[in-house]
């Protein structure tokens, strides 16, 4: 079952479903920690149905970490717990989880939660004098497996306290990079901060202050540059404590021409760091405009009040003070049309994500179908509608560019210009996943287009307590179907990892017939990833 | 010249949101610049010398390392100290000069509300003796805790707010100030705190149900340690350097769902919503969002009790809309309340000057008046300003919400209040109250033109020091006139204080070595102080000396 569509139901729940509780079904199990199985006792564990039923509800565990909702519906439930602030559906993995299914000759009363124990990243950032320094920030990257795909994301970022402190919690097994930088509270170049707006170069006072002074952005364990980076693998539990020291050094100042301002506009520089993986790392420049020595992508645009122009991103290597020729920006763009029959849904766009980093870049379309999509960093990117109902790309003609097995590379200063004709037709996939006739929960559910335009969009779900699953975004065309247990971890969007599973696969030709129903036998990839032992699953069987 | 006199007013007023902040220190300079009117002007060129001091901590007494040291108005750069948090400026011109520190988690004593007997003179005197200083920082103090649930397990992601207690124009105020989040074990902290005063509040969080048939439960938001409002809330009174350790248990009750038909919703609304306890603060429990299409708000779950509930749009234009009822919950979901949005309330104002009342257009074009409206409902305390410059026809005070006001007049000219009317209403002698959906009268200013002149000093004192000039008229909601004025040492060439231009009547003349955190709006608090009366006969020009007083502690 999918996360989202959990959610979904989860933020509609405002009722109080009235039930019958004498007529109603059970669901019971235990709550066990990894790796150890040892009972959770006091953990609060929650469901809530998925369709009819619209509310949560709740219980604690006992001292054996058991549980049990009495007088339910039937209906499919997610099964939560909550613990320590953090969250954990059950077998949870990327954002499918399984739902329990309660109902007539259904089992439902012999869960075993096994619940992992997060890992987290705690430390401080002091400068040079060992000071603590309040309100640095700090980056966290993940290296992982998102969409069968081996990425590297900015996760997420913090602040630290005023003793310099942070903390990232509630983490993933997985390796993650960390970075930290921010502002001397005490340099001299805060009168500068105009030159956000930097309508003319600016004029440096001269002499300049001794606490003309940053701190450049600095990687866990002391590099200055993604590559020299030290990664940080977290096991399930891990709590890493690292220590960041800011040295400051003399400030660099921007300021740009080369630009043609109308009335009313003014241009607008933001200054990125390379991250890892291919990254961008925002810098709060404005308050800021002295910056250190080093790398950055500057993207820039002209802005007022009725029109904002981008006038693109150039890479500029500061050692000091620099004029940045915005005449030298170069401007990546995919604009293009979408055609389509009958209506367009509201805020239909298109979605370009990122292969390498995962970041997405979308844009709206026009009531006329048109869209333009500027200052698009350079990248291979998956090519998708968004909130487009069922209509899904027919077909994609490019001009300034290629698009091939579902991905659009963009080349710096590329103008891409794409003709789109949606059309209706995605469909779905309702089946169940069986090892010979005993249904398996859990199992990763994967559906192969063997067209390869289709790309990286392999509607994917996971098994529910019955064995029950359902393929979203299913376009029409051959597939081969797959179930995996233990498929955690698995990079299944690589052709040479995903091939001896498509051999045990199971050929659809899609849509289905009206009302059908798929079963899957499943496969087994052993021990990869951290699921617990499968024999603490297979009493739902 | 009043126009001095406001803008001190103004700078000492804010002068410690400021060093709240910033951790400025050394009282005013480094966030307003050089207060107009203290230091003398300088006279040609004077020698230079060489300025030297120490920073030290000032409950350790241990020196502070890597504190920046800047001589206000001076050429020379600023500097942070050294190991020894010892610093040093060549060339520093002979005379008083204004030497400001900062440190991420200290504050100056001028920063302290109450700590009146610790106001120091921020200046420096330079001369051709030894100009070595010394200069003490306080450390702040910082509250910390945990906040754990109804099932003793921590609550991640729970909004945790000071509410600091300060004079505000005089009156005491519990202002939000600093604020934290839980973390995944539930702890949080709340630094760089100045010494004062402060209740704590941790806001709500949703819950699910215990039964399939039972409501949602929600943890009910507290002050600390355990009270449902503000009044009965424990006052925390924090020292310098002091850790303050405040746990929160927070105890769930059955929450309800709650939604409301809003109309009368401005074209292109961005709609806000908020939901106040009884000290009329905001608070949360859970889920609540407003569905602009069908103009309705839900809130997910509301323990029961009585709470106000308010919206606010604005038309995308300069007009702004409200609407604010009292809600009760009572063991029930309320989902039949209807609420209409009003537009607030634009009050005209008319300003007749001199002597030629009905006549603005042609007199008293160089007179400049500030108004302001202030609330008199302390937990909804917000003033309504503006600036009359010139004779315009007709200004107003824009987007007023409905409450009780005062009305503060202060001409920046040689003109004076004679009197102010809202309808039938003596502004001077009483409150302007505004109604929700009502149409507002025409607010009319009166001026005249013979002003009494008061000329307050100081009597001198040993060291040069600064003091503040309070003036309070006869009636009973009269505000308080306040200015700064500086007390001489006898050796000091007297300085000569700006005048008060007063209209005729009879006044309380106060002078206080510190108002910070004296309470001088409140009458009662003031009768415990002494005072001189002086009675103003319209174009008197009157002076009085008076004796600083030391407020008592508070």
């Amino acid at each position: 079952m999918s996360i989202l569509r959990a959610l979904l139901v989860l933020a509609a729940c405002s009722g109080y479903a009235i039930c019958q509780p004498a007529a109603g079904f059970k669901m019971a199990g235990h709550v066990v920690r990894r790796p150890d199985n040892r009972p959770a006792k006091r953990v609060r564990v929650s469901i809530a149905a998925i369709g009819g039923a619209d509310r949560q509800i709740s219980c604690l565990t006992g001292d054996n970490g058991e549980f049990s909702f009495a007088g339910l519906p039937p209906a499919k439930y997610t099964l939560q717990v909550n613990e320590h602030g953090g969250s954990e559906l059950f077998l949870q993995t990327d954002e499918f989880s399984t739902a329990i299914a309660v109902g007539p000759d259904l089992d439902s009363e012999h869960i075993v939660f096994p619940l992992h124990a997060p890992a987290r990243i705690t430390g401080s950032v002091l400068d040079q004098e060992g000071d603590p320094v309040a309100g640095a920030l700090v980056y966290l990257f993940v290296r992982s497996i998102l969409r069968g795909l081996v990425q590297t994301q900015l996760s997420t970022e913090a602040t630290t306290s005023a003793d310099g402190d942070f903390h990232f919690a509630h983490l993933t097994p997985g390796t993650y990079y960390v970075a930290a930088t921010g502002h001397p509270w005490y340099a001299q170049n805060f009168q500068l901060m105009h030159s956000l707006h930097v309508a003319q170069p600016v004029s440096l006072p001269e002499p300049r202050s001794e606490l003309d002074l940053a701190y450049p952005l600095v990687y866990y364990d002391g590099g200055y540059t993604p590559e020299a980076a030290t990664p940080l693998k977290l096991d399930e539990g891990a709590n890493a404590e690292i220590h960041f020291t800011l040295r400051a050094v003399p400030a660099v100042h921007i300021a740009a021409d080369g630009f043609q301002k109308q009335e009313g506009q003014q241009p607008i520089l933001q200054l990125f760091h390379p991250g890892p993986g291919g990254t961008l790392i925002g810098m709060a420049w404005g308050a800021d405009s002295g910056v250190a020595p080093g790398n950055y992508i500057v993207s820039s645009s002209l802005v007022g009040q009725n029109q904002t122009s981008t006038l693109g991103s150039q890479l500029v290597s500061l050692t000091a003070d620099a004029t940045v020729h915005l005449d030298e920006a170069v401007q990546t763009s995919v604009k293009g049309k979408v055609t389509l029959d009958g209506d367009m849904p509201p805020s239909m766009g298109i979605w370009l994500g990122n292969l390498i980093n995962g970041s997405p870049v979308t844009g709206i379309l026009a009531p006329d179908g048109t869209f333009d999509i500027p200052n698009i960093p350079p990248g291979r990117y998956a090519l998708l509608l968004a909130n487009a109902s069922d209509l899904y790309m027919q077909s994609v003609k490019v001009k300034g560019g290629v698009y091939r097995n579902g991905e659009l590379p963009v080349a710096k200063g590329a103008e891409i210009q794409l003709t789109i004709n949606a059309v209706k037709g995605v469909t779905q996939v309702n089946g169940r996943v069986v090892n010979g006739t005993k249904p398996i929960a859990g199992a990763m559910v994967l559906l192969f287009p063997h067209d390869p335009s289709h790309g990286n969009n392999i509607p994917r779900d996971q098994s529910d307590s019955d064995g029950t699953f359902t393929l979203n975004w299913a376009l029409p065309g051959r597939y081969t179907l797959v179930a995996i247990d233990h498929g955690r971890g698995l990079a299944y969007a690589d052709p040479a990892v995903i091939a001896p599973y498509l051999q045990a696969g199971q050929v659809l030709d899609l849509p289905l017939a009206k009302d059908s129903r798929v079963e899957i036998e499943v496969q087994s990839v052993g021990q990869v990833g951290n699921l617990p032992p499968i024999a603490n699953r297979r009493k739902l069987d | 010249m009043r126009s001095t006199f406001s803008r001190l007013g103004s700078v000492w007023g804010s002068a410690m949101r400021c060093q709240l902040s910033l951790v400025v220190l050394q009282l005013v300079p480094l966030c307003y610049g050089q207060p107009v009117g203290l230091v003398p002007d300088a006279p040609n060129p004077a020698p230079v010398r060489t300025v030297t001091g120490i920073v030290t901590n000032a409950v350790s007494g241990v020196p502070i390392r890597h504190a920046l040291v800047q001589a206000s108005g001076i050429v020379p750069a600023p500097v942070l100290t050294g190991p020894d948090g010892r610093f040093r400026f060549d060339n520093i011109p002979e005379g008083q000069v204004l030497i400001s520190v900062q440190k991420p988690g200290y504050f100056d004593a001028n920063s302290i509300p109450g700590y009146s007997q610790r106001q120091v003179n921020p200046f420096a005197t330079v001369g051709s003796g030894k100009n070595d200083f010394r200069i003490a920082l306080y450390p702040a103090a910082r509250i910390v805790g945990r906040v754990t649930d109804a099932d003793d397990e921590p609550a991640e992601n729970i909004s945790v707010q000071v509410l600091s207690e300060q004079i505000v124009q005089g009156r005491k105020l519990l202002v939000p100030q600093n604020g934290g989040t839980t973390d995944d074990d539930g702890f949080y902290r709340i630094d760089g705190l100045i010494p004062g005063r402060y209740k704590i509040f941790a806001n709500g969080h949703l819950l699910p149900a215990s039964s399939w048939n039972a409501p949602p439960e929600v943890s009910v938001p507290a002050y600390y340690p355990y009270s449902r409002d503000l009044a009965s809330a424990q006052k925390i009174e924090l020292k310098a350097a002091e850790e303050y350790r405040a746990d929160f248990h927070l105890h769930s009750e059955p929450g309800f769902r709650v939604v409301a038909a809003v109309g009368g919703l401005p074209n292109s609304p961005n709609v806000g919503f908020s939901l106040e306890n009884a000290s009329g603060q905001n608070v949360m429990f859970g889920v609540m969002n407003f569905d602009t299409r069908k103009g309705q708000f839900t809130a997910q779950a509301v323990p029961s009790g009585a709470w106000t509930l308010v919206f606010s749009a604005n038309d995308g234009q300069a007009s702004s809309y409200e609407a604010r009822e009292e809600i009760m919950v009572d063991r029930a979901d309320v989902t039949d309340l209807q609420f209409t949005m009003h537009p607030l309330a634009s009050i005209p104002v008319k300003v007749n000057h001199g002597d030629n009342k009905g006549q603005p257009e042609t007199q008293g074009a160089d007179t400049a008046l500030n108004a302001s409206l202030n609330s008199v409902e302390p937990s909804r305390y917000f003033t309504y300003g503006l600036q009359v410059q010139g004779s315009p026809p007709l200004v107003t005070f824009s987007n007023v919400a409905a409450g009780k006001y005062k009305l503060n007049v202060q001409s920046l000219g040689s003109e004076c209040l004679e009197s102010a009317w809202y309808g039938s209403v003596d502004l001077t002698r009483d409150y302007l109250v505004v109604g929700s959906n009502v149409d507002p009268q025409t607010l009319t200013i009166n001026l005249r033109g013979d002003c009494a002149t008061l000329n307050v000093k100081l009597q001198p004192g040993d060291q040069p020091r600064i003091g503040l000039v309070l003036i309070v008229g006869s009636s009973p909601i009269a505000e308080p006139e306040t200015m700064p004025v500086q007390a001489p040492t006898p050796t000091q060439r007297e300085n000569v204080s700006m005048p008060f231009t007063l209209s005729p009547g009879s006044y309380q003349v106060y002078a206080f070595s510190s108002v910070a955190g004296l309470e001088y709006a409140n009458p009662e608090v003031l009768r415990g102080y002494a005072s001189q009366t002086v009675n103003l006969e319209p174009g008197q020009k009157a002076e009085l000396t008076l004796e600083l007083i030391e407020p008592k502690g508070n």
